[in-house]
């Protein structure tokens, strides 16, 4: 018998529209685990999968015959119909984020991945750094965590990254503008180093910009029962600067490059 | 490809073969949805000055602006250089961006 851990798992690609998708599909390739690709985009589809050297599949039961997992990489919008396609047939599920723009459809997502692997390309989680943090409050080294704030922007809007009629920028498809995009990222960030919901959110959008029918930059305030609040901003209009993190508590401070415990 | 995306990869391809969760289990984006859709769906509150700042005879930003236009030009560069420096408690000097530890929080 082949152990388990020998045994390679055969990817699927279900789209090319996010701008991850091709990264994804690359690195999938390179460790030998895409097997097919399926597109809602025949066109896209098929010229992905000659880029790649796998096939490209129009049917999905002859898609889900060809793969074991399956990455998602399509407008937000399409998250639920995959997730259930896959799920339903019994196949491995990571979706990139955001999981969904509404509570009840990522419900949905859950209900039906019950009885697969079902992950969240949630990168931050798996950076060292973060997770040193977590590590921190975990122990308790930072004391009683009080405030958390975190900033995830780059310059798409200002910069014009989406031309007309992509779908990020599509309310109907994405969901959201900068602060969905990117600000999702801070949001599970800080919800993971907490290690547990917060219980009530506040929110604002602008179109700082302009440059597209939907929100470009946005914040919102997070807090928890016990007292903590967390501030996330999510941007399409900053041209530069750097993604901060900082977590106070009542002992320290951990800002990633700038450390400082028990330091008043 | 960014490091992280890899990362994502790797972790769902040992959840898959041990059986555990991935580190950012598919259950958590209830979290991040719920949390998302109340956000957006917040109202900010209007408090009337944008309207009312002439009846009140108090001055509008851009006139404001532009009669201190010389102090604000001050004030920016002032809060922007002190952006840019960091106190380090075990020497007690400040550093620049540029000699902190590079760090890429991973996200895109």
């Amino acid at each position: 018998m082949v152990p388990k851990y020998f045994m390679a798992i055969r990817f699927g690609m279900m789209s090319m529209a996010h701008v991850h998708a091709e990264g994804y599909a690359s690195e999938l390739e390179k460790k030998g685990l895409l097997a097919a690709i399926y597109d809602e985009d025949e066109g896209r589809g098929r010229e992905a999968a000659k880029k790649h050297g796998v096939e490209y599949f129009p049917d999905l039961d002859a898609f889900f015959n060809r793969v074991d997992a399956v990455l998602i990489a399509s407008p937000t919008n399409l998250h639920l119909t995959y997730v259930k396609e896959a799920a339903s047939r019994g196949k491995h599920v990571l979706v990139e984020k955001p999981l969904a723009f509404k509570r009840a459809e990522a419900e949905q997502m859950v209900s039906y991945a019950s009885r697969v692997t079902f992950g969240i390309c949630f990168g931050s989680r798996l950076s060292p750094i973060n997770a040193a943090v977590k590590g921190l409050i975990s122990a308790g080294t930072l004391g009683r965590v009080t405030f958390m704030r975190i900033r995830v922007a780059h310059s798409a809007a200002l910069d014009k990254w989406f031309p007309p009629g992509n779908w990020f920028i599509d309310k109907g498809r994405s969901g959201g503008g900068g602060l969905l995009d990117l600000g999702v990222h801070g949001v599970d960030l800080l919800y993971w180093l907490k290690g547990e919901p917060p219980t009530s959110v506040t929110g604002m959008t602008s179109r700082a910009t302009s440059a597209y029918e939907i929100d470009d930059e946005g914040a919102l305030i997070m807090a928890w029962p016990s007292g903590t609040m967390g501030v996330v901003e999510g941007a399409w209009t900053q041209r530069a600067g750097f993604n901060f993190l900082e977590v106070y508590g009542d002992l320290g401070t951990a800002s990633p490059g700038c450390l400082v415990i028990n330091y008043t | 490809m960014e490091g992280h995306q890899i990362s994502v990869i790797e972790d769902f391809v040992q959840a898959v073969e041990s059986g555990r969760k991935p580190i950012a289990p598919g259950s958590d984006g209830v979290v991040s949805a719920a949390i998302m859709e109340a956000a957006y769906a917040a109202k900010g509150i209007d408090i009337g000055l944008g309207r009312d700042l002439y009846r009140l005879g108090v001055s509008k930003g851009r006139n404001l602006a532009s009669r201190s236009r010389g102090r604000l030009a001050h004030l920016r560069v002032s809060l922007s250089s002190e952006a840019h420096f960091f106190k380090m408690p075990s020497s007690g000097r400040f550093l620049r961006h540029e000699e902190r530890e590079p760090f890429s929080p991973a996200m895109s």
